[in-house]
Formats: C-alpha cells, sequence, structure tokens
C-alpha cells in the first residue's frame, strides 16, 4: 500500500540527497481509448512529434506533444489561483485591479490579472507599469520605483527572501528580470517544476478540407454589393463592386484544411519538481545571513507548493483545449528518485492534502522566521497602461486582432 | 578513474546544437557538462576547492561516453510573450490576447529542440584520471548541485559513479562524431565571459551615485566613466572551440567469431545535403566526382586510399571503397541516392585514417566543412558527414554491415571473368558458372564460400536498378579501358552457412559502387 506524503517525508527529501519528485501520470481521451484528440499546432501549422521506444515493441512508435512546458506551468499556476479564489489556499499573489480606472474600456477587463496569470510573473511589463500605494502614503507610485520592487531589485538565489515573501510561485515557476529592466541584468531564477504531455503511438489523421452548403442555396454567383455602414444589397447585374455572398457568411463556404488530430494508444503526463533546483535558493531574515533551518524551511515550502500545484491541476482536470480532453486512468503517485539504480520510494498526495501540507510547512517557515505576506498586494494600472489597452480595444473593434502567434 | 554520471529527470534532453540551432545536440557534449559543473560552482559562493577541482579536471583529457541513441522531437517554433513591453499593440493593430488574460503581447519565435534518449543516463569517464580524495569530494559536491544541462527545462540529477557501465563513445583521431570539450583554461575563459567581478562593481558604484548628492555624486559619475568608458560590462555568451572526435567503442569479441571480407566494418557515412534528386544509375559519375575530391584533399595519398602503388601501377591490396547508399527495400522504394559510405580497408590505424581523411572533412580550424562534388550536367553536390542521432535507415552504417546469412545485392556484381557458357545457349549452366564466379569473388576477399549464390538481372531489394543496362532504365555497364572487353554483371542473392558481416562488396567494381550487398532475407 502506498502511504500518503507527510511533511516528514517531504523535509527528509528536500534536506537530504533525493533528486526529484516525479509524477508519471497514464491519461485517456475522454471519449474513451482510441478517440481522436487535437494537439497544439504550430508555425507552419505542424504538430510536434517524435519517436519513442516502448518496452515490448521492436520499432519506435510516434508519439506527439499534447500539452508543452510552458503551457503546462500555465496551467498548473492558473490552478493556484483558482484555488486562491475559491479561498482554500492562502499564497502570496500581487494583483492588478482594472476596476474602478477613470479611463472608460469598451470591455472592462474580467480575467484575473495576477502573478499567477502574467507571462513573466514578478517580472511582468504589466505589473512593471502598475502603480502601489504603499503603506502610509496617500498617493501611489510605479512598482518599479516602490519598496516592494526595492527589496528584489538586487535579489540572486543566494538571497531569495524578498521574493519569497512577496511572490513564491515565481521561486517555483523560475523567472527573469528585474523592476525595471525584461532580462538583462535583473533577478535569474531557474524554474524548479517541469510538466508535459505526449501522446503515445500516435496516428496522425490527414488534413480535411470542404465545403460548407448554404441552406438557402444561395450560390456564389449571386452578388451583393457591401455599403460602408455595413449593410448590404443584392447586386442588379454583375458590375464592379459586387461581391460574393460568402463575404457576409451567405452561400457555399470553403473552409480548411484543418487539422484531423491524433488517436493514441494512451498519453502520459510527467511532472517532476527538482529538489537540487530548490536547495539552490537560500533565505536570509532580517537582513542576516541564510541559516540552514531557514533554508531548509523555506526550500519545504516551495516543494509543498510544487506538489499542490501539480495536484491542483490535475484535480482541474485536462481539458487541454477544444476536442482535447483526457482522463487520468490512475490517481496521481509520486516517486523520490534519490540513489540512482535504486527503486525509488512511492507516495501518493490529494489536492486537499497538498493544500494542508503547504499550509503546514509556512506555518512552519514563519515560526523559523520565514514569513510571507497574508494578503494580496494590489496595484493599479497606470494612466499610460490604460490608454495602451484602450487604444487595442478600440484597434482591434475597428479592424480586428493581428493574428500573431500559435494556432 | 572518474566517471560522471547524469539522469535526464524528464526523460528529455533539450539542448540545442551550437552549429544549428535547429537541431538538438546529442550526446551532451563534454564541454556543456564541464560549463553545467561550472555554472553550479560559481553561482554557489565558489569554494575553492571546487574551483580547484574543475581546474583539476579540465586539464584531464577528454572523457570516454556511454549514452544511449535518443530520438529527436520535431523543432517547432512555439511563439512566446516578449517582456520588453507589455503594450497591447503594435503600431495600429491590436495584438492577439494572451491566453490566461485579455491583454495582448507582441511574441517572438522560439525554439526548444530536444531529444529522447533511449536511456536516460549517461556516463563521462576518465579511465586514467587519479583524483585526490579532496578533488573527489569537491566534485561530488558540485554535481549535487548541478540543476540542468541545456535549457532550464533539461533537469538532471548528477553525481560521481564508482562503478559505470562500459563506454561506448570513445575519443579518436576521426570518428561519426565531433564533441566541444574542454581544457586548460577553459574555467578561466568561463568566467571572464561570465564577467561578474565587473558588472556587480558597475552596479555597486551605480547604487552609490543613485544615493548621493552634489559634488561626491559627481565624483563617482567621473569614476564610473573612467573606469567603464561609458558602457554598461555584460555577460557574454561562451563559445567553445575545441571539438573532438569521437568514434564507436567496438564491443569486444564474444566467444563466436564472426568472418567478414577485407573491409572495416565502420563505415564513414556522407550525407546528400544538397544535389539534384536521381538513382543509382548515377554512381559511376558520383563516385568518380567523390574519389577524385578524396585524392585532391590528401596529397600524397597512401596506397590504402588510391588504390595505387607507388610505381602508379593498380594496387594489389584492398583499398579504400565507395559505397552509394540509395534507398532500396522498402515498400516504396524508389533507388534514389541519399549518401555514400567510405569502406577502409582492414589493418589502417585510427590515425592513419584520421590524417587521411581530415582535409577532405575539415577546415584548416579544424571545423567540420561540406564535401563539394562537382557533377558536371548535374551539377554541384554537396556532402557532409552523417552525424544525426538518429538518420533514416539507408544512412546507418550497421544497416549495410550486420552479420546475416543472407545477402543480396543493391547493385550488380561486374563479373570478374567472363563465363564460358553463353547465356543465350545455356541459361542453367551459365547460371551455375556465375554463381560459381561469385562465390570465388568470396574466397578472394576472405569470406567464407556462400553455400547457395542465386543470380538474376532483377535486384531482391525493392527500388535498386536491374542488372540489365537501356537506354531509359538500368544500371549502367561499368566502362571499361579502350581495347578491354565490357564486363557481365548481374544481381545475385547469397546464403552462408553462418552469418558474416559487411560490407560486403563483390566483383570488379566493387572499388566504385558495383557490387554493394545488402543483407537480405528472402521473400521480404
Amino acid at each position: 500500500m502506498i502511504e500518503a506524503l507527510t511533511l516528514d517525508v517531504l523535509k527528509e527529501a528536500v534536506t537530504g540527497t533525493a533528486a526529484a519528485f516525479r509524477c508519471r501520470t497514464q491519461l485517456q481521451p475522454a471519449g474513451g481509448e482510441g478517440d481522436k484528440v487535437f494537439p497544439p499546432t504550430y508555425a507552419g501549422a505542424v504538430y510536434a512529434t517524435e519517436m519513442r521506444r516502448l518496452p515490448g515493441r521492436e520499432e519506435p512508435v510516434e508519439c506527439v506533444l499534447l500539452d508543452s512546458v510552458q503551457s503546462q506551468a500555465n496551467r498548473m499556476e492558473e490552478a493556484l489561483q483558482q484555488a486562491v479564489d475559491d479561498e482554500r489556499l492562502k499564497i502570496p499573489v500581487i494583483e492588478v485591479d482594472f476596476e474602478g480606472s477613470e479611463t472608460q474600456l469598451l470591455q472592462p477587463i474580467n480575467s484575473r490579472v495576477t502573478s499567477l496569470t502574467v507571462p513573466h510573473r514578478l517580472a511582468d511589463a504589466i505589473l512593471r507599469d502598475s502603480a502601489v500605494v504603499e503603506e502610509g502614503e496617500n498617493s501611489g507610485k510605479l512598482f518599479r520605483d516602490s519598496t516592494y520592487a526595492a527589496s528584489w531589485r538586487g535579489t540572486s538565489p543566494a538571497n531569495a527572501s524578498p521574493i519569497y515573501e512577496l511572490c513564491p510561485t515565481a521561486l517555483l515557476f523560475g523567472f527573469w528580470g528585474s523592476p525595471e529592466k525584461p532580462g538583462g541584468l535583473g533577478a535569474k531564477f531557474q524554474r524548479c517544476v517541469v510538466s508535459e504531455i505526449v501522446g503515445i503511438d500516435a496516428v496522425i489523421s490527414e488534413s480535411r478540407q470542404g465545403l460548407r452548403q448554404d441552406p438557402l442555396g444561395i450560390v456564389k454567383r449571386a452578388q451583393v454589393v457591401l455599403r460602408e455602414d455595413g449593410a448590404w444589397e443584392v447586386a442588379r447585374e454583375e458590375k464592379k463592386g459586387g461581391t460574393r455572398p460568402s463575404e457576409i457568411n451567405h452561400g457555399p463556404i470553403l473552409f480548411g484544411p484543418t487539422h484531423g488530430g491524433v488517436t493514441v494508444k494512451s498519453a502520459e503526463q510527467m511532472v517532476v519538481l527538482s529538489l537540487p533546483a530548490l536547495r539552490r535558493l537560500q533565505f536570509g531574515v532580517n537582513g542576516g545571513s541564510p541559516r540552514r533551518e531557514i533554508n531548509d524551511a523555506g526550500r519545504t515550502v516551495l516543494a509543498a507548493l510544487g506538489l499542490c500545484a501539480a495536484a491542483l491541476a490535475a484535480e482541474k482536470g485536462f481539458d487541454l483545449r477544444s476536442r482535447c480532453l483526457l482522463w487520468p486512468t490512475e490517481p496521481q503517485i509520486w516517486e523520490i528518485l534519490d540513489k540512482p539504480g535504486a527503486e525509488p520510494k512511492k507516495v501518493t498526495l490529494t489536492s486537499e492534502a497538498a493544500i494542508q501540507l503547504l499550509h503546514e510547512a509556512a506555518e512552519y517557515a514563519e515560526k523559523v522566521g520565514l514569513a510571507w505576506r497574508k494578503e494580496p498586494l494590489v496595484l493599479k494600472p497606470s494612466d499610460q497602461l490604460m490608454q495602451l489597452v484602450k487604444k487595442s480595444q478600440e484597434l482591434a473593434a475597428a479592424q480586428g486582432a493581428e493574428a500573431e502567434g500559435d494556432v | 578513474m572518474l566517471a560522471l554520471g547524469i539522469r535526464y529527470l524528464t526523460g528529455y534532453a533539450v539542448a540545442t546544437d551550437a552549429a544549428n540551432r535547429d537541431l538538438p545536440e546529442w550526446p551532451p557534449h563534454p564541454a556543456r557538462v564541464f560549463m553545467a559543473l561550472a555554472a553550479a560552482m560559481f553561482e554557489t559562493g565558489e569554494a575553492q576547492e571546487e574551483r580547484s577541482a574543475l581546474e583539476w579536471l579540465e586539464q584531464q583529457g577528454n572523457p570516454f561516453l556511454r549514452v544511449s541513441e535518443a530520438e529527436p522531437r520535431d523543432v517547432v517554433k512555439h511563439h512566446v510573450p516578449v517582456n520588453d513591453s507589455g503594450a497591447p499593440v503594435k503600431g495600429k493593430k491590436a495584438l492577439t490576447q494572451l491566453q490566461s488574460v485579455a491583454l495582448g503581447r507582441v511574441r517572438q519565435p522560439r525554439t526548444f529542440p530536444r531529444v529522447r534518449p533511449h536511456e536516460d543516463t549517461v556516463f563521462l569517464v576518465w579511465p586514467n584520471a587519479e583524483p585526490s580524495e579532496r578533488e573527489r569530494s569537491a566534485l561530488a559536491s558540485i554535481c549535487a548541485k548541478v540543476i540542468r544541462i541545456g535549457h532550464s527545462s533539461s533537469l538532471v540529477q548528477m553525481w560521481l559513479e564508482q562503478a559505470p557501465p562500459e563506454c561506448n563513445l570513445e575519443p579518436a583521431d576521426s570518428g561519426e562524431k565531433r564533441l566541444r570539450t574542454m581544457g586548460a583554461g577553459t574555467l578561466e575563459y568561463l568566467e571572464s565571459m561570465f564577467n561578474k567581478g565587473e558588472i556587480e562593481a558597475h552596479a555597486e558604484l551605480s547604487e552609490r551615485i543613485n544615493s548621493a548628492k552634489g559634488a561626491s555624486k559627481r565624483k563617482l559619475k567621473e569614476e564610473l566613466a573612467e573606469r567603464f568608458g561609458g558602457r554598461e560590462p555584460v555577460s557574454l555568451r561562451p563559445t567553445i572551440s575545441q571539438w573532438q572526435a569521437y568514434e564507436r567503442v567496438r564491443p569486444p569479441k564474444t566467444g563466436q567469431i564472426v568472418a567478414s571480407g577485407v573491409f572495416d566494418p565502420e563505415l564513414l557515412v556522407l550525407t546528400i545535403d544538397e544535389g539534384p534528386i536521381v538513382g543509382l544509375e548515377t554512381t559511376w559519375q558520383f563516385l568518380t566526382a567523390m574519389h577524385k575530391t578524396i585524392l585532391t584533399t590528401c596529397d600524397p595519398a597512401p596506397e590504402w586510399l588510391s588504390g595505387h602503388a607507388a610505381d602508379g601501377s593498380p594496387s594489389e591490396r584492398p583499398h579504400v571503397a565507395l559505397m552509394p547508399l540509395a534507398f532500396v527495400g522498402q515498400q516504396y522504394a524508389d533507388g534514389h541516392l541519399m549518401g555514400v559510405a567510405i569502406a577502409m580497408p582492414k589493418g589502417v590505424a585510427a590515425r592513419d585514417r584520421g590524417r587521411a581523411l581530415r582535409g577532405l572533412l575539415y577546415n584548416n580550424q579544424g571545423i567540420p566543412k561540406p564535401v563539394e562534388l562537382k557533377l558536371g550536367p548535374l551539377g554541384t553536390w554537396k556532402l557532409a558527414r552523417e552525424t544525426r542521432p538518429s538518420p533514416p535507415v539507408t544512412l546507418q552504417g550497421p544497416v549495410w554491415t550486420r552479420p546475416s546469412d543472407t545477402w543480396a545485392t543493391v547493385t550488380p556484381i561486374v563479373l570478374d571473368r567472363h563465363p564460358k557458357t553463353e547465356r543465350a545457349k545455356n541459361r542453367d549452366q551459365w547460371s551455375r558458372e556465375v554463381a560459381e564466379i561469385i562465390a570465388e569473388s568470396c574466397e578472394r576477399q576472405g569470406l567464407p564460400r556462400p553455400e547457395y549464390v542465386d543470380v538474376d538481372k532483377t535486384s531482391w531489394h525493392r527500388g535498386a536498378p536491374r542488372a540489365v543496362a537501356g537506354k531509359s532504365a538500368g544500371f549502367p555497364l561499368m566502362p571499361v579501358k579502350e581495347g578491354q572487353g565490357i564486363r557481365q554483371q548481374v544481381h545475385a542473392w547469397l546464403r552462408f552457412e553462418e552469418p558474416v558481416e559487411g560490407p560486403l562488396l563483390l566483383g570488379a567494381g566493387r572499388y566504385r559502387g558495383y557490387g554493394v550487398c545488402r543483407p537480405c532475407k528472402r521473400g521480404t
């Protein structure tokens, strides 16, 4: 019987010689084995495939990437955010509150803009271009000029306490930057957790294209004339200025080619939490040098945070994208990888237990002097940022957004 | 002996080839591993004993490796959001929104080349190194601190291994792989590239300027300008330009000895990178140009390379043979040329091979260079040494040399002598005679006599041209010197009593692409 992970076992792994917590979970399409799933497509409208050798199979089999390292990290952060919003989890978060701004937007920003949802975490430009009202002050100043920024400006893995206090998830998922500049000379923190989902033994369906038939039988020769105000009228005869009815979504419409998806024998999620990466972090308090007890406590908290993120993401489910819903065929089981070649110890961890573990670890860390913020740090977007957002929405409404990036 | 073990914790190695950013690097270059050790040392306090241990390590020469083959993942472009600007517009266009928040952001394409090794553990071994206890302890300490080798997602566990397995790659004068390695001074070079001291000094001085006022501020500014010349010091990406060839370690012979001919089973494979798509019928022109290029780049060429004795007469000893590598045998095989293999005669020391072919494969700085062939109407072709971790089957040397008891020709065997019987008059007798000629050809090369030989005009390998030269199809007859008669050529299928190891190159044209055989089970 596999035991549940306890705080003592977690501490022992973090402070000892173990190299990683690793979890391999087998998944199947929600529609059942053999059902089609749709992987992400990349520039050139291609899937990312690879060959993999499987035990018992003479030839390697084709596999396909179903969710990348970057995407999995985003999902774990979103799961943490969800748990914070649901008040199940208490961790430091920096929020940017777009409500109440004097700049009127066409569409309010309803999505949460926090250090968990912006792409570059603590160093993200959105936080950089937002303002904070510090304690004891009446007016706000740019985040980059605040005492918060000053606290983490000179940080490094040898001095990670300011970031632990302000935004511990940045230490877990990694980031690079400074309060003023992106990248460059700023703080550089390596990611500690890596996750990916790969479909195994994939058969890739061919691309399809087709024709959407018009239920009213409108033919493409029946031209229309578009007016400036968006209205249209039937062209009296084929003449200049007339256009096909498909321009106004009538008549037959050619679509595709679209990808046909893949069928896979199974899918595998692999999550790895690196303990050497956590051990690189040191935590001095009150201006003093880092002490072993405090370092161990801080690293244990971050390990618990990583396991919690993975557990919560799994709890949220594996709805990766349209027509790509996966389902685990087994519970999450973590291996503690230690001596090479030795059989790893296995433990289980439910999402509730993971939250409990994290809170216990954080309490202990606070007792030894390493504390983090209890309440979210709320920022307001600067006037310039709001103006840019407003302009962006107006342009998008008038012209349509420029399609850049992944499909 | 010193051995370092590396376990790739996610099962993947994510690292970009130093020479081509669209390719993954595999196996991990010793220099990359050393850089990971150096980074761990520099980033965790630079303990003196650790620094000393790395300075010792960099002088231990090139390690042996134990590493498996690996399967690469397609290199695709990920569009990642930038951070130099958070603006949701670019010019007059609104940008695509982020997935997590309803705000646009510029994205830049990035690639993350990676491979999945068949075995997730790699070993670097210095068999003759004798580290002191202090050095061993310091290296073990550094290894435990290494987080990744390559990209930040390429998480590893590293340790000092007491009993490493047998190595399968060894440093050589020439070999199928070339890896970056380190030497004396590498650690110092890495430190100078990182430039930590100057960067920290600049940051500290800038901080003092920010909090200073009046005259003292002015003075500090002058000091900054004088020391740094108005420029902010930066870290530079190190470029290790020391390369070492590696070749496979031959497995020790186990009790059973496999028969083989006069050629070494380790083939040097070159891939056609640029050139028209042509079939095996172009073999003669292709390999003649290749032979000429080899001799041009190695002057004077030794007898085992040129095929000529010192007096210019044809050599009577085995010499280098060129094998056309074409897509044959598979369901949709069409016989198009994909590369060439250089088969060395046995008994030539690796050092001599390396010296002779260096000019063909590397420039004066030791950097690999393409081999350019000018083939007149067929244009200019470019070939490169095959070094991919998982090349196409046709370009894998063992496919052409692995021990097998049955073999079949891909290119026809040119008979060493004319059969006395005319084929038209007595086909059976002619076939028996031809089979005997082929059997003798095997014996002359030190191979066992095949227990059965079948001959035909059609190859047993799908996609290979027929042995009948015609205007529009078929393998051309081997050119002969003026006054010599045309030699007959046939396809053959051979069965030996015991497996024999290749390459199997038979008949009169064996040095120039004729008589090339490949393992073949009948009916496949």
